[in-house]
Formats: C-alpha cells, sequence, structure tokens
C-alpha cells in the first residue's frame, strides 16, 4: 500500500512544479556541500599520506616544541643539540636544516621562495635516503659553497625561462650557481630550494640555532624506542619545554588533526545549509497542508485514516529529500572531480578523489530521513485536522 | 423496522463553544433510515442541517446522545476506525463536488477505494466500470478542470459508489449546477435507489426533497415533522 501512497505524494510534488523544485535546491545545496567537502577532504588526506611513504618512515624529526605545522624561522633549536643528539647510540646521522623565505631572482624576475640550509657533508647520504635524485646536473658535495639546488616546480614552472644547471642565480642579493634540479618527487620539496647550511647561516644571520633535525635511526632499532631514548637523553640538558620529537606516524597525525579540525568547521557550514533546506522543506510542507486542508478532509470523508494522511505528508517531505539528496550528490561529486582538476592543472597533482557507493547510498537514506523529519509537524497538523472543519475550509 | 437500519441517531445533541456563546446546533435530534429507504432531511439554513449531515455522515461525534452506523455506536470508535467505516459504508456526494483537483476522473473514482487497501489493477478496473456507469466512459483521464460541473459530480456519485457503500450521502447534490442537469443527477440518485442503494440527501429545497420516500423536516435542530411520499 504504501507505493501508492508514495505515488499519489509524487504527483502532488509535481503537481506544484517550480515551487517544489525551489524547495528541493535548499537540499541539493546542503548535501552537494557535505559529499564535496567530504570527498575532497578524503582526496587531501589520501595525498598527505602518500607523501609521507616518500618520506621515509626511518627518520625521527626534533623540532622545537609548541611548533604547529611546517618548520618555520620563528622556533628554533640551539645548534650544541646537534652534537648531543648525533651523541647518542641510536642515531646514525643528524640531518640540520635551517628554514627561511628568500627572494630568488632569475632572468629579470623575483619570487619569494622557501630556502632550506642543508649541511653538504650529508648530502651523500642525507638524500640518498629519502630516495631524492638530480634530474638535471648533480646533488651536494661535501667543498660545496655558493651554489644551489632546486626542487623540479621551481625550476619549471615559477620563472618564465626554465633554470638549468650551471645556471647562475641571485638569493636575497648573492650570487649562487645551480648545481642540480631535484627530479619531481611529489612532496614538499619540489617547491624549495636548498643551499648549503654555512651560506644560510651567513645570509639569514643564524650562526647559533636551527629549525629541525631529521634525525636518522640506526638500522634495526625500532622508530619508537628510538624516540624514547632520544628523548631520555636529551631531557638531561634541556627541558621539555624546547624540543618535540616526533616519529611520522606522529607527524601525521598532527597533520590530520589540523586538517580534521578545518574540516569540522566546513562540515558544520555546509550542516547549516542543509539546515536551511530542510527549514524550507518543513514551510512548503506547512504551506502545501494549509493549502489542502479542504483536500484533507475530503479523503478523511472517504476514508483516510489519520496515519493515511500523516504517511502522505511524510512521504512527500521525504521525497523531496531525496530528489534533493540525489541531484545533491551528483553536483557535489562533480564538484570534487572539478577541484581534483584544478588542484592538477595549478600543480598539485596529489588529490585522488574518490566516491564510494557507501557514501551514496548513506547520503540518500540520510537526506530521506532529513526530509521525513521536516515533514513530521505538518504531517502531525494534517493528521490531526478534523473533517467536518476540514470541509468547512474554504 | 430497527433490524435493519443503516442509521440511527438516539437524541442526539450537538452543541458548539463559539467564544462566550454556546451553540445548540442539534437539540435532541432522533430518526433512522432503514436499508434501502430514499430520505430527504430537508431544513432552512441554520436548521442544523449540516450539523446533522456531520453525524449522519460519521465525520464527527456528537455531543451527547448516539449514532449507530450499521450497528456500531460511533462514539466508541476512534477517529481511525470511524474513518475506515465511514470509507466502507457510507458514500459521500458534495454540493462542491470536492473532487482532487490534481487527480483525474478515474484517479478521484479510485482513491477511497486506496485508503481501503485495495490493488492498483482491481482500482482501475472498478473505477472505470463506475465511470461508464455514469455515462464518462470517455472521460476517465480528464482532470476536474476539463469537466462541466454536472460531470464532476456525476464523477463524483461514482467516487461514492466506489466502496459499493450501503448508504450514499448527498449534500445538497444539486446546489452547484444549473436545474437540468440537477434533474439528470437526482435522476442518477434515484436509479441507485431503485437498485438498492440506501440515499440520504440533505437539502433546503422542498422541490427536490419531494422526489424522496420521505422527508424529515428539520428546524432549530430537530426534526418538526415526518412526512411520507404520496408517491
Amino acid at each position: 500500500m504504501a507505493k501508492d501512497y508514495i505515488r499519489f505524494s509524487w504527483k502532488n510534488i509535481r503537481q506544484r512544479g517550480l515551487r517544489s523544485w525551489l524547495t528541493i535546491i535548499g537540499i541539493v545545496i546542503g548535501i552537494s556541500a557535505i559529499i564535496s567537502l567530504i570527498t575532497i577532504g578524503q582526496g587531501v588526506e589520501n595525498a598527505i599520506e602518500e607523501q609521507f611513504e616518500k618520506l621515509g618512515v626511518r627518520n625521527l624529526r626534533i623540532i622545537p616544541a609548541n611548533l604547529q605545522g611546517p618548520p618555520s624561522a620563528i622556533f628554533t633549536l640551539p645548534n650544541d643539540m646537534i652534537d648531543k643528539t648525533e651523541s647518542i647510540r641510536v642515531v646514525e646521522y643528524v640531518d640540520k636544516v635551517i628554514t627561511e623565505t628568500g627572494i630568488l631572482e632569475f632572468n629579470n624576475e623575483e619570487k619569494s621562495m622557501n630556502v632550506i640550509g642543508y649541511d653538504v657533508s650529508l648530502a651523500d647520504k642525507g638524500f640518498a635516503d629519502i630516495d631524492v635524485r638530480a634530474e638535471d646536473g648533480r646533488l651536494f658535495e661535501k667543498s660545496d659553497n655558493g651554489v644551489m639546488l632546486i626542487g623540479n616546480t621551481v625550476a619549471k614552472e615559477k620563472f618564465d625561462k626554465e633554470i638549468r644547471a650551471r645556471n647562475n642565480i641571485i638569493l636575497e642579493d648573492e650570487k649562487f650557481k645551480v648545481i642540480g634540479v631535484f627530479a619531481e618527487t611529489g612532496t614538499e620539496l619540489d617547491s624549495r630550494i636548498y643551499i648549503p647550511l654555512e651560506n644560510a647561516r651567513d645570509m639569514f644571520d643564524r650562526p647559533d640555532d636551527i629549525n629541525a633535525m631529521i634525525v636518522h635511526v640506526k638500522e634495526g632499532i625500532d622508530i619508537e624506542d628510538a624516540q624514547e631514548i632520544i628523548e631520555r637523553e636529551l631531557l638531561r640538558s634541556y627541558d621539555d619545554e624546547d624540543f618535540d620529537i616526533l616519529t611520522p606516524a606522529q607527524i601525521l597525525e598532527m597533520i590530520k588533526d589540523i586538517l580534521g579540525a578545518v574540516q569540522a568547521v566546513l562540515a558544520g557550514i555546509a550542516t547549516i545549509s542543509l539546515l536551511v533546506g530542510a527549514i524550507g522543506i518543513m514551510n512548503a510542507m506547512f504551506t502545501s497542508v494549509l493549502e489542502r486542508t479542504r483536500e484533507i478532509g475530503v479523503m478523511k470523508a472517504i476514508g483516510a485514516k489519520n496515519s493515511d494522511i500523516a504517511f502522505i505528508f511524510l512521504a512527500e517531505a521525504g521525497i523531496m529529500g531525496s530528489v534533493g539528496g540525489l541531484f545533491g550528490i551528483v553536483i557535489g561529486t562533480s564538484l570534487a572531480f572539478t577541484v581534483e582538476l584544478v588542484a592538477d592543472a595549478l600543480g598539485f597533482p596529489y588529490i585522488k578523489i574518490e566516491i564510494g557507493f557507501i557514501i551514496i547510498i548513506v547520503t540518500l537514506i540520510f537526506s530521506f530521513i532529513v526530509g521525513a523529519l521536516s515533514g513530521v509537524i505538518p504531517a502531525m497538523q494534517a493528521a490531526k485536522l478534523k473533517p467536518v472543519d476540514a470541509l468547512r475550509y474554504e | 423496522m430497527a433490524k435493519n437500519s443503516v442509521i440511527r441517531l438516539n437524541n442526539v445533541w450537538k452543541i458548539y463553544q463559539m467564544g462566550e456563546v454556546q451553540v445548540e446546533a442539534l437539540k435532541g435530534l432522533s430518526f433512522e433510515v432503514a436499508s434501502g429507504e430514499f430520505v430527504a432531511i430537508e431544513g432552512p439554513s441554520g436548521s442544523g442541517k449540516s450539523t446533522a449531515m456531520n453525524m449522519v455522515g460519521a465525520l464527527d461525534y456528537p455531543t451527547k446522545g448516539i449514532v449507530y452506523l450499521d450497528g456500531h455506536d460511533i462514539t466508541k470508535l476512534s477517529e481511525s476506525q470511524l474513518a475506515t467505516i465511514r470509507g466502507r459504508k457510507i458514500g459521500f456526494v458534495f454540493q462542491q463536488f470536492n473532487l482532487l483537483s490534481n487527480l483525474s476522473a478515474m484517479e478521484n473514482v479510485a482513491l477511497p477505494m486506496m485508503f481501503q487497501g485495495i490493488s492498483q489493477i482491481k482500482r482501475k478496473e472498478r473505477s472505470k466500470k463506475l465511470l461508464e456507469s455514469v455515462s464518462l466512459g470517455e472521460r476517465l483521464s480528464h482532470k476536474p478542470s476539463e469537466l462541466s460541473g454536472g460531470q464532476q459530480q456525476r464523477v463524483a456519485i461514482a467516487r461514492a459508489l466506489a466502496n459499493d457503500p450501503e448508504v450514499v450521502l448527498a449534500d445538497e447534490p444539486t446546489g452547484n449546477i444549473d436545474s437540468k442537469t440537477g434533474r439528470d443527477i437526482i435522476n442518477l440518485l434515484r436509479e441507485l435507489n431503485k437498485k438498492g442503494k440506501t440515499i440520504i440527501m440533505i437539502t433546503h429545497d422542498h422541490n427536490l426533497a419531494k422526489v424522496a420516500d420521505r422527508i424529515e423536516l428539520l428546524k432549530d435542530g430537530i426534526i418538526i415533522k415526518q412526512k411520507r411520499s404520496k408517491k
């Protein structure tokens, strides 16, 4: 019997034509916002995880305490911490970096860049361990001075003219020779430039500190044990408010937390728009009950039970919710794929949008429930009408 | 008579509260309709006609007194039970036709059957047959707005017959149509009566009431006179 009532409700929705569509659009907007945010968020998360796998899992990062997000020049670690860390038995060696921002000048163009000061004496190990190669030219050698390595994106896309090995380039008014261009890695390394640590210390006047250490742990030692040992050793000389030691898993967790917070805010906004859509349905249903009061009286006179009337109006609201959900899914996923394409075109080809079957089904059920819930009060109002009063209604 | 009475009102009172004032629309109405009768309830406006129709049609509960429909005391039934019995036992014909405007003639006729849980195939079959019986076999998929007043009222009569009720309750059935078409409608009702349907017609028009076997004359909420037709 439900099928008959649903068909009947569907007829009523179509009867109202444009007004029904306007009501449904409210749900379409809400659902498409939610769907696109979920899928894009998932895509970004997958992209980040993938990058982390590429960066290697045998490393620990020691960073200044209270640092949220990527290393920055404001939070620093003292130089003597390097030696202390290197002397701990589980440590193979330590990459130490200075992170700064500088103006890069090439071919009469100026661009602001992330500059990494990198210890050239470790060049043969550090880059090899994270599987980074030079596509053009070579990587650092031990006695390098006044030279520069350039990320793939920087070389190919930042300037009108492609930067190649053996080009001369100016960073913060100092002349450097480009010795190599990194092969594309798909990580943030692509958009950085590397100079020897000593050059960076002079250039940015940073003789006494660094921004981060990447600790390569000895073969055969558990990464979390190593974290514990290093922390205990460093706490002999430093305060626990000076530094944090993070495993790749923890860094990933930290980034996911930030991403999760951003997603939660966006989802909140999307939910508000869905709520507005639901109120739209409720309003439309109240209007519909009022307009069809007489009709309700007639239906009751010819044998409709209160529950029949309630069901008809609930089905109407539920159908509007579902139709809105259906279109919302289509538009939301199209939106997500558009973001993927745009990101790709802008040189960020890591977001991979995946639409699961489950999310489609769950969203459809959810939008039906949202619609039906919006219809509950109007439907109860309709069901409660006394046939005599409803028939008298003009 | 009591044995085969379809509807019986026993000292029925209906009192409305209109703000501060109590309005006594019915003051102890008693009468019964036997199976197969054609009864007219005649009365001027304000006589309590509409309220009487609501009681007879089991559309409302009395304030006092008892209404029996097919042997059931309706005051003891829930709204939903009442709706189901009403749908099965009584077919309504209204002055304003009261067809659902977005449904076709056939769908309107099929609607009472939907509320009784009858399958779609049977509904279609029966509503088609009913419309043919009121000479509207060519208008099955027309919307009410595409039909004349007389045609709409015939659709309404077909709808009233959908669940094969014992009683057809017609409230001023010719009130909104011209007199010639009105006569057709009355003839249709008489024909139904001949076939065994109990007809109760509510009207203010004495000439119309005269076609019934019996006239119950209503004034100020009470039957003041009962007349048998001279036929």
